[in-house]
């Protein structure tokens, strides 16, 4: 019983979502609100006993790891935000979670980013046995990454040669943008179906 | 002033404590035909171990174990690797040729083989998803071609990267040679079980002796009972009551009892005593432990076992059994490299902000996107209705984030000064505070404090969905002239920038998320590619002292090329030395 | 004062953590690369939770008060807000027949079930609906009549072929096409949709994903490194 009606709740606010394509609508505000109402609930709901009890109560309370009271401390900090005098407090733990985030992350975009693209880049023609068309799309590739680098500096003008290579290197974005744009349409498609299985097929029961 | 002062002390205070860079050889024990030939310290987590193999044709799979519990990895033959215990619990549906293969993925013994490469990879991109999971983030790694998530069930389809075993190639070699290389990892867990069973024997040998503390114990009790009892009789003697020799007596009955429990307690322990010669034992061998404890914190010995199987089945594999006694490394040497690039930029963009400050003036070509954006601001004013801008759907921690914390406060200038309505739906709770205040100063710069509304910047929800939904609301009701997108994207980017476009707006997006820029590109009338996101903020403001961090990185971006340049006329002309350097840094 | 603090945080934190990747001794990888970065930042960020829940309650009482357009709408937020969160965290966890428990997180929990029938299929839709909005992107796409659009257009048109039966479809009814003219040149080719989709996710994609990677790269170092050295201050919100 419970199920059925979950799934006919379920049914009613699949089509109210799907009422905004035609167009705004009361069934759609209802769902709109609801939907982020319910979401913030959600997340108090699984901050409370996933993080605040897990991380927090679970440690200290019972396992006396009163290490944790520290950044339970600085957490608490978020709470200068309630009143205009003090909260300027808030700047600390932002501070602290970004300059963590930001000095650990420059070394690892270098790392990450940079020398194992340039690795990958350098090593195209390292391959026996490579074909005439192997070598002609190998070094297309490497005109593309070279001609769509010089669209992104800042210090030259677009004009004379340089602005035909930056030409040159935003076709090659564009195709690459295609590309993912072309990888996407499918997946979207099938997430369509899906919803449309779950009404017809979950909910009418009209295929089998 | 004082604060540049900190930063050079503190800066020194840090290199002081550069350790010295230490490491000890490896012990190895091999039985078979397995033989490892080099091995090499990865991190302070993991080893890649090089083996040889004869002979090796018969070899289908090599499997890596240290008493059953880890086995982490697998090279294939073929070139491709296996890393197990990466993923998050679950299963993995596996599409092959049409067919569809569940593998529990706590499960080691998976029948994983040519297939699928680069978990890790896979697992780094998990931690970072947003709820729920976005199949086309996965997509970016460009060796694994299709990927359907539902739940806990990740299934994709992988291409045969050859480049991973060149990773673990340290020299460079040619692709038919017959080495193996394995990465072994979990050293650091692996450590810490070690040290805690060393702990857990010295609370047990300690537990021994703590019968004298015990014993004293009981004693202090019974002096205390007998003080207790002496001061209830001075009390009883003082009130002179009748009944008071009937008091007296229960109370030296109860007195004889508690002393009488304590001392026959007492007894029970003397039975059990110990002598001084056996404590002492003890507590020598308490020190011994404590220094091995000590030893093992430093350096400590595993076995582990490599086996090969043979392609029929499990006949014919050998075994090899080494000792390792891994002494991390204080310094990752594999990252000097990239210890020296880094601390090259930072002079450079350090050296580029000193000349911007002396004046020297900086050219920044135009940026069509950010050209527009007094225009857009403008048109709102114009038709008297409000600008929306949506910072994107990530942490304030991410650079992209913090791009676009930096871009809103130039905007909201410009939006200040002709007192346009401003709109700024917030994802996440932290950088809805910070945008807040970013906003609220903004006014202030301009000298219209009193414009600013303080319900423009509100927290909406941190769902993805839910916030598409949300701001899709808000498009339709307030219908805003303008719409910006910047910072950080994914799959809900075109629900909300189509409603846009349908609505009549005039829309400027920006994001690093290669995923979605091409969606922004059919629906926006300006979009900043990559790079340009992180420009906007320093090329909105003109401050010279920010656009002279947007020279620093062309800089660098003009380094990568000649990287680029020099290393392939050297591979091209049979000189490696550049990828030889290049592979030795860790993925 | 309130804004040394956080700048001082901000650059001492940055700095260290900078040589901390260097490190692999266990204060770097057991401490501060585990400890601090994974178990403490995740207790610190559990607070931030205070704001959305305030923000959220403050923006719709101020709309309920002022009765503006569409108000109800407003109480129905605060309404779902409230309900989750008070199955979660306040109402005990009886059993209330059906297989159900009334407070708490878990499978069968009121909390979980509002979750999945009404929040899932909800963003699950939004999610689909996306198929109808590509749809009017590459219409408009389409109709852009510049060099770079029609790109873009075309590439995707070819990849999606490639990625679907139909592309395998063409090729084979086409591997016969056979021409007088030029009769050595392998005519079907041009219909291998999915060799095609291949070589542009091979070589024209990996040279602009390459690329925007580099720039990207570049652009967050810079940005990474105008906070730790204090340059860009607006993250700070106000100047006070």
């Amino acid at each position: 019983m419970i199920t059925i009606i979950g799934t006919w709740i379920a049914a009613f606010f699949t089509l109210a979502i799907f009422s905004f394509l035609y167009k705004d609508n009361p069934f759609y505000k209802f769902a709109e609100h609801l939907l982020v109402g319910i979401s913030v609930g959600y997340g108090i709901g699984l901050i409370w006993h996933n993080a605040f009890i897990g991380y927090v109560w679970i440690p200290i309370i019972n396992n006396h790891q009163y290490i944790y009271i520290i950044p339970t401390l600085i957490g608490l900090l978020y709470l200068g935000f309630l009143h205009k005098k003090t909260i300027w407090l808030i700047r600390i733990p932002i501070s602290i979670s970004l300059g963590i985030g930001t000095g650990f992350g420059v070394p690892l975009i270098f790392q990450t980013y940079i020398f194992t693209q340039l690795r990958e880049t350098l090593t195209v023609f390292n391959h026996p046995g490579m074909g005439f068309w192997a070598i002609v799309s190998t070094a297309l590739l490497v005109i593309g990454v070279f001609t769509a680098i010089i669209y992104f500096f800042f210090s030259w003008k677009h004009k004379g040669t340089v602005g035909v290579l930056a030409k040159i290197g935003i076709y090659f974005l564009m195709i690459g943008f295609g590309a993912s744009f072309g990888l996407t349409v499918m997946g979207r498609i099938s997430l369509l179906i899906g919803r449309f299985l779950f009404l017809f097929k979950d909910w009418l029961h009209l295929i089998g | 002033m004082r604060l540049r002062k900190l930063r050079v002390i503190l800066l020194m205070l840090i290199l002081l404590t550069v350790p010295i860079f230490s490491e000890k050889p490896l012990e190895v024990k091999a039985i078979g035909d397995l033989q490892l030939e080099d091995y090499k310290y990865d991190n302070a987590a993991s080893i890649i171990l090089k083996f040889k193999l004869s002979p090796d044709d018969f070899l289908s799979k090599l499997k890596l174990s240290k008493d059953g519990i880890l086995r982490t990895s697998e090279m294939l033959p073929d070139g491709n690797m296996v890393e197990y215990g990466l993923l998050p619990n679950g299963t993995v549906e596996i599409k092959k040729d049409g067919t569809t293969k569940n593998v529990n993925m706590t499960d080691l013994e998976s029948p994983i083989r040519n297939d699928l490469v680069k978990f890790y990879h896979i697992y780094f991109k998990i931690g970072q998803i947003k709820e729920p999971f976005n199949a086309e983030e996965f997509s970016e790694f460009s060796n694994i071609s299709t990927i359907r998530i539902a739940k806990n069930i990740y299934s994709y389809k992988a291409k045969k990267d050859l480049s991973i075993i060149n990773k673990f190639r340290l020299p460079y070699y040619k692709t038919d040679d017959n080495y193996y290389y394995i990465r072994f990892k979990g050293l650091d867990d692996l450590k810490k079980s070690y040290i805690e069973d060393f702990e857990n024997k010295i609370k047990v040998k300690k537990g021994e002796l703590t019968f004298e503390n015990k014993k004293n114990t009981i004693k202090k009790e019974i002096l205390k009972l007998k003080e207790k009892y002496i001061n209830n009789k001075k009390k009883l003697k003082a009130e002179k009551d009748q009944d008071i020799k009937k008091e007296l007596i229960s109370l030296k009955g109860e007195f004889n009892e508690e002393v009488g429990s304590l001392k026959s307690k007492l007894q029970e322990l003397k039975k059990k005593k110990i002598d001084k010669e056996k404590k002492n034992e003890i507590k020598k061998e308490i020190i011994l432990l404590k220094e091995e404890l000590k030893k093992a914190k430093k350096d400590f010995a595993i076995t582990f076992t490599v086996a090969a199987e043979s392609k029929e089945g499990m006949e014919t594999y050998c075994e090899l059994f080494s000792t390792i006694t891994p002494k991390v490394e204080q310094i990752n040497l594999d990252k000097l490299w990239i210890f020296l690039f880094s601390i090259g930029f930072i002079i450079i963009m350090l050296l580029l902000y000193n000349s911007a400050k002396k004046g020297k003036k900086l050219y920044v070509r135009a940026i069509a996107g950010l050209s527009a954006v007094e225009e857009a601001v403008g048109r709102a004013t114009e038709m008297g209705k409000p600008v929306l801008y949506i910072s994107g759907i990530s942490y304030i921690t991410d650079i992209q984030t913090l791009a676009s914390i930096n871009i809103l406060g130039q905007i909201a200038k410009k939006v200040a000064i002709y007192e346009t309505p401003l709109i700024v739906p917030v994802n996440d709770p932290i950088v809805y505070t910070v945008l807040r205040e970013v906003v609220r100063e903004a006014y202030v710069d301009v000298g219209k404090p009193d414009a600013y509304q303080e319900e423009s910047v509100f927290f909406l929800t941190t769902a993805q969905f839910a916030y598409a939904a949300g701001v899709n609301g808000i498009i339709v009701r307030d219908k805003p002239s303008t719409i910006f997108y910047m910072g950080s994207f994914f799959a809900e980017s075109l629900l909300m920038s189509e409603t846009g476009n349908q609505v009549g707006a005039m829309q400027i997006a920006g994001t690093a998320s290669t995923t979605q820029i091409p969606f922004f590109i059919a629906s926006c009338d300006y979009t900043l590619i990559g790079e340009e996101l992180f420009a906007a903020s320093a090329y909105l403001s003109r401050d010279p002292l920010l656009l002279s961090t947007i020279k620093a990185q062309d800089y660098g971006k003009a380094l990568i090329m000649l990287l680029m340049i020099l290393g392939l006329t050297l591979e091209l002309s049979g000189i490696h030395w550049i990828i030889y350097i290049l592979q030795n840094i860790p993925d | 004062m309130k804004r040394t603090i956080p700048l001082v945080l901000v650059f001492t934190l940055g700095v260290i953590y900078f040589f901390a990747g260097f490190f692999s001794n266990s204060f770097s990888v057991n401490f501060l690369q585990q400890e601090i970065y994974a178990n403490w930042l995740k207790i610190v960020g559990t607070f931030a939770i205070i704001m959305s829940v305030t923000s959220l309650w403050r923006r719709n009482y101020i709309k309920i008060k002022r009765k503006a357009p569409g108000y109800v709408y407003n109480y129905i937020e605060l309404i779902g807000m409230v309900v989750m969160a008070s199955f979660a965290v306040l109402l005990p966890k009886v059993n209330i027949g059906a297989g159900m428990v009334l407070g708490g997180i878990e499978k069968n929990s009121v909390f979980n079930w509002i979750f999945m029938n009404i929040q899932v299929p909800m963003q699950a839709t939004m999610f689909s609906m996306l198929a109808f909005y590509i749809a009017s992107a590459a219409y408009r796409a389409f109709r852009a009549r510049n060099i770079e659009a029609t790109l873009l257009l075309i590439t995707a048109a070819i990849v999606m072929i490639g990625r679907v039966p139909l592309g395998e479809n063409i090729y084979q009814a086409m591997s016969g096409v056979n021409s007088h003219f030029l009769p050595e040149f392998h005519w079907a080719g041009i219909f291998d949709f999915q060799g095609i989709t291949q070589w542009i996710l091979d070589i024209p994609n990996t040279a602009s994903k390459r690329a925007i990677v580099f720039g990207v790269a570049m652009g967050g170092i810079a940005t990474s490194l105008k906070i730790v050295f204090g340059i860009e201050k607006s993250w700070l919100g106000g100047t006070e």
